[in-house]
């Protein structure tokens, strides 16, 4: 069988010479811990990482520790392959994600199908940028007849000797 | 004991699948606990070619494996998902874990559709388990492996 392979052969092959390597797997533990929902939503939606502390390579394999913890299904840290192990084995998590899974589907279809943002037409635009415009003219306007402050003066200045001016305002504005 | 152990092997594998995985000779010791040294070097083979052939491909037969035999019940539902999942190009390779792999039964043509391209099974599957026949050599003993590049 070369690259012109027809579509016959390719049903045909199962990769049934690899199925030793699956065997004794078929079958449910018991576990004392279980992953929470919090790392259950993480692990579904594909946020929980293989090794929060080890860069890439999991630390299952990494430290004998970490390796015993795994094979007496008692874990601190939960890593991706962790979780996936153990869903794969643990009946009460399989059904927890399975839920978990299904509510998120439900939640991004719905978000998919949401129809798009209606584009406003030139006169709504027109007007919502006329009513910007003349708040922005009535907050200059109502800035320039607010009565100055006067600053304050310094009587002590005047008391040393220091020459002190003072200016005659008119009534509104100068 | 020998469950949990041949579960810490499949997720040997599932590391290789998302190239997260520790190079063979590191792990063959915690791998074959149990005694099921020629187990752990089947999937040290696919580390090892995932290395010397082309990895996309390799994973691509990782994943037509897990999906077909980590389980025996047929998951229609979950299959309907994740197929819907790799027409869209809304999963990568590196997104899945034999978990959600584990009943969908994954056809050549979604395999290919996951790699980005077509390839021959049959041919690359031949040359797995010759690397195998060439790294164990009948003997059971590990003969010289690079894996420095």
């Amino acid at each position: 069988m070369d690259d012109n392979y027809s579509e016959n052969d390719l049903q045909k092959e199962t990769l049934a010479d690899f199925t030793g390597l699956f065997a004794d797997l078929d079958k449910t533990l018991q576990y004392k811990d279980h992953p929470d929902q919090d790392i259950l939503r993480a692990y579904i939606a594909n946020r929980l990482l293989d090794a929060p502390r080890a860069g890439r390579v999991g630390m299952t394999f990494r430290e004998e520790q970490a390796f015993e913890a795994f094979l007496q299904g008692r874990l601190v840290r939960w890593t991706r392959s962790d979780v996936a192990m153990h869903v794969l084995t643990c009946q009460v998590c399989q059904q927890q994600v399975m839920h978990l899974r299904e509510s998120r589907w439900r939640f991004l279809a719905l978000a998919r199908t949401q129809p798009p943002r209606e584009q406003r037409s030139w006169r709504q635009r027109f007007a919502i940028g006329a009513m910007a415009g003349a708040a922005v003219v009535a907050v200059i306007f109502a800035l320039w007849l607010w009565p100055p402050v006067p600053s304050p003066i310094d009587l002590q200045q005047a008391i040393d000797g220091g020459v002190m001016v003072v200016y005659r305002a008119p009534g509104r504005r100068f | 004991m020998e469950v949990r152990i041949e579960l810490a092997r499949l997720a040997y594998a599932e590391n290789i699948l998302r190239c997260t995985n520790e190079p063979p000779e590191m792990v063959e010791d915690l791998l074959s606990l149990d005694g099921e040294l020629e187990k752990a070097r089947r999937w040290f083979a696919f580390a090892e070619a995932k290395r010397r052939f082309d990895p996309n491909i390799v994973r691509g037969l990782l994943v037509y494996l897990f999906s077909r035999y980590t389980s025996t019940e047929f998951d229609p539902h979950k299959r309907e998902q994740l197929v819907r999942e790799i027409n869209a190009g809304r999963v990568r390779m590196r997104d899945l874990t034999i978990e959600r792999l584990a009943g969908t039964r994954l056809s050549w043509e979604h395999i290919f559709r996951l790699v980005g391209y077509q390839f021959n099974p049959t041919r690359e599957k031949e040359k797995i388990k010759e690397l195998y026949l060439q790294l164990y050599s009948g003997n059971g003993a590990f003969t010289e492996v690079s894996y420095g590049r």
